[in-house]
């Protein structure tokens, strides 16, 4: 008996000694964290720019994209904002992690993990259902008051523009976190064409629903690219083929707008949001899909393939019609001018298929809100930093700025500064007036009028791209005349857009049946296309997505719709 | 107990304590986490504090629409996985035993062994390609036969069977080195007594050789039972898109939604609860089927 005492005894030590080396790990996290807590006090400075001394540490959980470059010896640690942050404000920004938004699903599972283990960043960026989570479980500092103290007037000018974004930005009165807000427009798709093979082969500029199948066709059919193999694609599809509104290349939503359907957007019918994927105008695009896909005028593989494989075939010289945002002249299309140099792309307003104008589908622009772990010591730091992006960009620090953002060791790599702030937005409007200033300088011939940063880096890029350098192409198809913004101005003068009826935070029901509902619309919706489901489908789609919680979420949807409105 | 401590064993017994102190805590330290599988799990909240629903998020599931789907699909790809696990090594192994070049012998070993060693996400990109219907090269040998090309990874009917078999690609050759070495363990008198009596080749293999590995096949068999709900996570969530749901979804892709996706812990923990007791019953059962007919026992 002795001895198994003894051993008994070995073995509740080890696990002992294991377990309390686990916490005392934890005990030394949270003296640091009282430690800079004490630090902070007795900081009364109200300046909006006021600088830390002794500096603070910032810990940044950072969003990133495929768009996101940095010149050789240089990353989200060392660069000019990095710099910037610590010698104007003294904040120094520590990055505990850094994830790719790219594929949103990915984003969020990664921060699901981040907030399910407790372990949070003190400042990241979160979509609007993770931004849910962390306020239900009471994980992030309330921002009102210092958002009230330290805003700069031009920060509160820009975010405040429009009242149903103040009214969405705001969680029962209080800043929670900031709103990412961003521009209604830019986010609108418009039909983009190879213009040099439209002009090969005689065709006219897309108008109807009828032109993009008989473009895809001749695409598919008529061997543009000239090889003499059938190698060609027509209408461009990812697996994701309604991706709304995270898409924005690749992306059959503006098909669909086609036919008045907006899928995945919440439509007012008759005073009531329904949800725009079970109306009927979606059958009708579904069943124009797969007319398309049975000829062939749609990859018949695109299931497999993600956006930035779709992206290869237009690198390739292989594909010539999608739908997509104003900023697929630099992504992907310049890949395309860059080993195609005769390769020429042109946006158009998306098509109807009847005489009803179509109206491009937007959700409003606050895709989420970027947040302080609960506990921070200083959440106004995260204030002063979007002061200052907006002082450097669009204030009275331009002038300090553009110099460095402009240096042409960034701008000859291609390289964008403005992809480094901890927060970065830009006023709702800048790219359209950036358009029209453009248009402006260009037809008086008089540089001075372009006076901003935007302007002007459109305006060197497309300069240089007149001069014969095809690097600058890109900004001549987001800004130039035929261009994305182009288009937009159209949207704006005819009134073409239409916005998501649904913008606050998901409730409960929304979070819990929400990618159910949606897994069942992918598969049906896909299948249909694909024709291995029957169009007919579509109707027992619609009932079942009903049956099993879409008449809830709707429910839930139509309070919110019914408080607002009151 | 006596007999149990004598002085002999004791230090042997001390040896295992790291390796017991290590399961303790990763392995029994988290078996407290099933308790979420009973609360609306807000990780804020943690365990403690978060509300106790029973088994609210039980019959959640079972009137999720879906589950039952998945179910199906889960059980069809893991059992046809299991059963090609043994057949296909087991024949395998018997061929290459009959090899007399050597040096042949090892190189299709090594060849066959090779894919085990290449993740799923690189895989699937290969597969993507091989398979692609307009210009991959299993459809053009399709095409040039005069068939009409099949869409692999995109049909309903075919993606179970692309799973199952690129799967078995991939790790045969694994399996097949376990049963080589079992069968390099069978005593050669017993062949040469066969030969004695008169017994060819065939007489032999079935009544020297396929004896001689029945443990090792009795083993492998029963372990695998316990997956029998794991039907291969990277792989389906490399390869599976909205088209295949119907056939290709299955147990482990749908936690990862339900969990990573939507922050529905507590359902996804249910799911891997429910999950775990299947394969718990399933393993005792074969346990006790292999104690019975073949004699094989662990303790």
């Amino acid at each position: 008996m002795h001895h198994k005492t003894k051993m008994l005894s070995a073995v509740l030590l080890v696990s002992v000694m294991a377990l309390s080396a686990c916490s005392s790990k934890d005990e030394e996290k949270d003296n640091n964290a009282s430690a800079s807590g004490v630090n902070a006090s007795g900081q009364a400075n109200t300046d909006p720019l006021g600088k830390y001394d002794p500096p603070i540490e910032l810990h940044v959980g950072q969003a990133t994209d495929s768009t996101v470059k940095f010149l050789d010896g240089e990353s989200f640690d060392n660069n000019p904002w990095h710099k910037e942050y610590e010698d104007v404000l003294g904040i120094n920004l520590k990055y505990d992690w850094v994830a790719d938004t790219s594929d949103a699903s990915q984003y969020e599972s990664k921060l699901n993990v981040t907030i399910a283990s407790g372990e949070l960043p003190d400042v990241m960026y979160v979509p609007k259902k993770q931004f849910k989570m962390l306020v239900d479980g009471d994980q992030i500092e309330d921002l009102t008051d210092a958002f009230n103290t330290y805003a700069s007037p031009l920060t509160k000018k820009i975010l405040m523009s429009d009242p149903k974004i103040v009214d969405a930005m705001m969680t029962d009165g209080k800043l929670l976190g900031i709103p990412n807000v961003g521009s209604l427009m830019d986010q609108a798709d418009v039909v983009w064409v190879r213009q040099d093979w439209l002009k090969k082969l005689n065709l006219p500029a897309p108008k109807t629903i009828d032109d993009i199948e008989k473009i895809a066709e001749a695409f598919v059919k008529q061997d543009p690219d000239g090889n003499g193999k059938a190698d060609t694609y027509g209408l461009a599809a990812n697996k994701d083929s309604f991706n709304f509104p995270t898409a924005g290349f690749a992306d059959l939503t503006s098909f669909a707008n086609a036919y008045h359907a907006y899928p995945r957007a919440w439509v007012d019918v008759n005073g009531k949001l329904e949800y725009g994927s079970v109306q009927p105008q979606m059958k009708q695009a579904l069943a124009k899909l797969q007319e398309m896909y049975k000829e062939g005028l749609i990859d018949s593989e695109f299931i497999v393939k993600d956006g930035s494989k779709v992206a290869e075939s237009v690198a390739a010289g292989k594909l010539g019609l999608t739908y997509g945002r104003y900023w697929n002249a630099i992504w992907p299309f310049q890949d395309n001018k860059n080993q195609d140099k005769n390769a020429d792309w042109q946006a158009y307003p998306i098509v109807s298929a009847d005489d009803e104008t179509a109206k491009a589908q937007v959700d409003l622009p606050l895709s989420g809100f970027t947040v302080v772990r609960k506990g921070y010591a200083h959440p106004e730091a995260v204030i002063k930093a979007l002061n200052l992006m907006f002082e450097n960009y669009d204030g009275d620090r331009s002038s300090h700025w553009t110099p460095i953002d402009q240096d042409k060791k960034y701008v000859d790599k291609g390289v964008l500064l403005m992809k480094y702030p901890l927060i970065y937005m830009e006023p709702p409007t800048m790219n359209m007036d950036t358009q029209v200033k453009l248009l402006d300088a260009f037809k008086k011939n008089d540089p001075s009028i372009v006076n901003d940063l935007n302007t002007k880096r459109a305006y060197d890029a497309i300069m240089k791209y007149r001069s014969g350098d095809n690097t600058g192409w890109a900004f001549d198809k987001m800004f130039g005349e035929n261009s994305g913004q182009a288009v937009y101005q159209d949207y704006q003068k005819n009134d073409q857009l239409f916005v998501n009826g649904f913008y606050g935070v998901p409730g409960p029901v929304m979070n819990e049946r929400m990618s159910t509902l949606q897994k069942l619309e992918d598969e049906t919706f896909t299948k249909i296309i694909m024709g291995s489901a029957p169009l007919d489908d579509f109707d027992k789609f619609v009932e079942r997505w009903k049956s099993i919680g879409g008449d809830d979420v709707t429910a839930e949807v139509n309070e919110w719709y019914a408080a607002k409105n009151k | 107990m006596n007999k149990l401590l004598n002085r002999g064993s004791v230090p042997l017994h001390l040896m295992l304590i790291p390796a017991v102190a290590l399961v303790f805590i990763f392995n029994y330290i988290p078996l407290f986490g099933i308790v979420i599988a009973f609360e609306k799990y807000i990780p804020a909240r943690g365990v403690f504090h978060s509300k106790w629903v029973g088994f609210q998020n039980f019959t959640y599931l079972i009137h999720l629409p879906g589950t039952f789907q998945t179910l199906v699909n889960t059980l069809y790809i893991s059992l046809m996985k299991i059963i090609a696990f043994i057949v296909v090594p087991v024949i395998f192994a018997l061929l290459l035993n009959e090899v007399r070049n050597k040096l042949f012998k090892r190189s299709v070993q090594t060849i066959v062994y090779l894919p085990h060693f290449m993740s799923w996400i690189i895989l699937s990109g290969i597969l993507i390609d091989i398979l692609s219907p307009s210009d991959g090269i299993v459809n053009m040998l399709l095409k040039s036969f005069g068939l009409k090309p099949i869409f692999f990874l995109g049909d309903v009917h075919w993606f179970p069977y692309v799973i199952v078999s690129s799967d078995l690609w991939k790790e045969f050759g694994f399996n097949t080195i376990l049963y080589l070495a079992a069968l390099t363990a069978i005593n050669p008198t017993l062949y040469e007594a066969a030969k004695m009596d008169g017994a060819g080749r065939w007489r032999q293999t079935f009544h020297v050789t396929l004896p001689g590995i029945v443990p090792v096949i009795v083993l492998l068999a029963t372990l695998s039972m316990g997956n029998v709900l794991n039907a291969g996570f990277d792989q389906v969530f490399n390869l599976y898109s909205p088209a295949v749901y119907q056939s290709g979804d299955i147990l482990d892709t749908f936690i990862y939604r339900l969990g990573m996706l939507d922050a529905q812990y507590g359902v996804a923990t249910a799911v891997g609860l429910f999950k775990s007791v299947v394969s718990f019953i399933f393993i005792a059962g074969s346990y006790a089927l292999a104690r019975k007919f073949a004699d094989y026992r662990v303790f």
